[in-house]
């Protein structure tokens, strides 16, 4: 008898876990628990919170990314070196290449003492604008 | 709930456009730096400050020998002329004309004995350098490195 008990047991237990393990009976399980036990999420993902840090990101983002305005009317002599930076001015080139404007464009010249002359010179392959006057001379 | 995340979503909207308003008003004021050079074939000394600019002036020129004079660092605003001495009764005079998103308008002109040596308008690039010179000094030829910081 006890042996039948033990036999019947296994019989039934093999035959829950099959069922169990039927793919429409998970998802079936998995859709109780979401309906019935919803999972709270952290008070963050709320769009109250949400958006305004959103928000607020944004406004970092323009005070400490784009640049300030100067706001001092005055002129000073600099003894150290020039702000342009080495990474700032290959920008520069890089900017040029990408869009094959030149940096710089003389859009007017003239001197009382002798003719001028605009050139530009290769430099990395990026054209270098210079502006240049003969004292003097005549063409 | 949307009511109050609409009045806050608005309220940092202000609040960014009213810490960025000089932005709006960024059209009138530009950096430019100026250094001084004179450059001769006297000697082979390279004295600058800025290794990036010597680089540039053997590319770009044939002299052997360049001198860093000074420097100017001039907080423009537009139509307000910066008027400096450079050496040897040579003058300066820079303005901004303008300022358009990336690139500046600027006037430099090069005086000397109520004579104009160059009077030229730049549109230069932020960060772009343009080469400016030709007048002679004792020292060599003077070259003014004009650049939009």
């Amino acid at each position: 008898m006890e042996r039948d008990d033990k036999l019947i047991h296994k019989l039934y237990r093999d035959s829950m876990r099959r069922e169990m393990a039927r793919p429409e009976v998970r998802a079936a399980k998995k859709a109780f628990i979401r309906n019935y036990f919803e999972e709270v999420k952290p008070f963050y993902h709320r769009p109250a919170v949400m958006v305004p840090s959103l928000a607020l990101l944004g406004v970092l983002i323009l005070i400490f990314v784009f640049p300030r305005p100067l706001g001092e009317r005055t002129m000073r002599v600099t003894e150290g070196p020039p702000a342009l930076t080495t990474d700032a001015y290959l920008e520069v080139l890089d900017r040029t290449v990408d869009t094959g404007v030149p940096s710089v464009q003389v859009k007017r010249i003239t001197s009382h003492v002798g003719p001028t002359m605009v050139y530009q010179k290769l430099y990395h392959d990026v054209p270098i604008t210079i502006v240049w006057v003969f004292p003097g001379e005549v063409l | 709930m949307k009511a109050l995340t609409r009045v806050m979503c608005l309220s940092f909207f202000a609040l960014g456009l009213m810490t960025n308003m000089p932005l709006l008003e960024a059209g009138h004021q530009a950096r430019v730096v100026v250094t001084v050079l004179t450059a001769s074939n006297e000697g082979a000394d390279f004295d600058l400050d800025n290794d990036q600019y010597r680089d540039q002036l053997i590319k770009l020129f044939s002299y052997s020998s360049y001198h860093q004079q000074n420097q100017f660092a001039f907080e423009m605003n537009k139509a307000v002329r910066n008027h400096v001495e450079l050496l040897e009764g040579y003058e300066l005079t820079v303005t901004l004309q303008n300022r358009e998103r990336d690139r500046i308008l600027v006037e430099a002109l090069i005086r000397k004995e109520g004579k104009q040596y160059v009077n030229t308008v730049l549109s230069i690039m932020h960060g772009g350098v343009a080469f400016l010179g030709g007048p002679m000094t004792s020292e060599g030829a003077l070259i003014l490195v004009i650049e939009s910081a």
